[in-house]
């Protein structure tokens, strides 16, 4: 988890680790291959995740430098986790002359002229832009940590609910059968069919399988 | 809606829908009933971000072979999108179509045949659970992007493969995209009425072009 991502091809190196450096200097965490990767990681997922969990990515382009095919990816991904996540900030950092890829002239850039002065500059402006956006009050793993919580429970209240109303039918053929079964005939076989075919174990929760399992035995035991 | 200024009709090639290669991109996908709403979120998604989608649809000239078609088609892109969705056995014969690899295999041909800085591109569309490892393991270099079979997911991964070309435009979202996919998918329907059903390819992209979302 950092707040900076900085994208950057291997000729580009030096000027992500002097950014990297004015950044840590303001106490703004950094994630850069070059520091961050740690043996036996798989470095593309380990890139990846990084890319996602990060506040803010910044892209390193030099003039007349093609991204490399590792690069575009990167480019795809930042450009994926925009969409989904309107609070991500893509940042293009131009050396000199640069121009930014397509995909990133619509944002403002940084530019890097003076490599001995401009880097605390560029370190100052990416603090502002960080404390300027809406500061997430939790970050993107806590938030699908958050949202998975939210759609266990709620799917543990609708497989109760799913259970409750199965136990209701039973209850009502039950009784049926016991007033007046003759009379009832059409009605039972209606909610036996009901139970039969509308409640399917596939769609509930498999942790919630056994006690519905238990509720169609009942209602075979029933039948 | 075919026509153009002085009310003449727009051909593939010529005008509006004039190919320059840098722009162009070829559309090897399955196009048959099921697969339509993805060709279709693709067609629309490739004109969204300002490409002309091309395809062996294109051109009506029967005296030339579909393959030469395609080549030509293909040559004359610079990128060029292949799902290989219908790489498996069907039917009673279990045959699996080939159609699609052999597409991919001309772009490859492409790429090699060119300068490096006109090199072709491309990006190769899978489903998810796709066992192309198994059957094709030269492409795993290639990084297929896997996509659940429907509009959500596949204009995404086109779109965000698109805009990071270096001759992108600006695009507008996905999702302003998918919201206007229903209104291209029903001119599709209405044109496909006038025209009994074969929409020259022309009419489909003018089509799309004019519903473009405008950029937020």
């Amino acid at each position: 988890m950092s707040d900076v991502f900085i994208s950057c091809s291997r000729h580009s190196e030096k000027y992500a680790e002097a950014l990297s450096d004015a950044l840590q200097g303001r106490s703004i965490s950094t994630w850069l291959y070059t520091r961050d990767l740690g043996p036996s990681q798989v470095w593309s997922d380990e890139i990846l995740k990084a890319m996602e969990n990060a506040r803010v990515i910044a892209f390193i382009i030099e003039p007349k430098l093609s991204p490399s095919t590792w690069q575009q990816k990167e480019y795809i991904a930042a450009l994926e986790y925009s969409w989904s996540d309107k609070n991500k900030i893509l940042l293009p950092i131009l050396i000199g002359d640069a121009d930014a890829p397509p995909f990133l002239r619509d944002r403002v850039s940084l530019r890097i002229q003076n490599h001995k002065s401009d880097w605390a500059k560029a370190a100052e402006e990416v603090t502002k832009v960080l404390s300027e956006t809406t500061t997430p009050t939790i970050t993107k793993t806590c938030e699908k940590e958050r949202v998975q919580r939210l759609n266990a429970i709620e799917k543990g209240a609708s497989a109760l609910r799913y259970i409750d109303g199965q136990r209701l039918l039973v209850e009502a053929m039950k009784y049926l059968v016991q007033s007046d079964p003759v009379s009832n005939r059409n009605a039972i076989e209606l909610l036996s069919e009901h139970v039969r075919k509308r409640f399917r174990m596939a769609d509930v929760d498999a942790s919630r399988s056994r006690a519905l399992r238990k509720s169609k035995t009942a209602s075979k035991q029933f039948r | 809606m075919s026509t153009g200024p002085q009310g003449l009709r727009e051909h593939f090639g010529t005008g509006n829908l004039a190919i320059d290669p840098k722009t162009s991109v070829f559309i090897n996908c399955p196009f048959d009933a099921q697969f339509q709403p993805l060709f279709d979120a693709i067609v629309f998604a490739a004109t969204c971000c300002g490409f002309l989608a091309r395809s062996a649809m294109e051109s009506g000239n029967v005296a030339e072979s579909r393959i030469d078609r395609i080549a030509r088609a293909v040559f004359s892109s610079r990128y060029s999108i292949h799902d290989l969705s219908r790489c498996r056995g069907e039917g009673n014969e279990n045959l699996a179509r080939f159609n699609m690899p052999l597409e991919l295999g001309i772009a490859i041909g492409r790429r090699l045949a060119s300068p490096q800085e006109d090199a072709h591109d491309w990006l190769i569309l899978i489903p998810e659970g796709h066992r192309y490892v198994r059957f094709v393991s030269d492409l795993a270099a290639y990084d297929p992007k896997p996509h659940n079979s429907t509009s959500e997911s596949i204009v995404p991964k086109v779109m965000a493969w698109l805009a990071t070309r270096p001759d992108a435009v600006k695009v507008p979202s996905p999702r302003r995209v998918l919201e206007s996919l229903p209104s291209f998918q029903a001119e599709k329907a209405r044109l496909a009425t006038e025209w009994g059903g074969e929409v020259p390819w022309a009419d489909l992209i003018l089509a799309a072009k004019t519903l473009v979302p405008p950029l937020e």
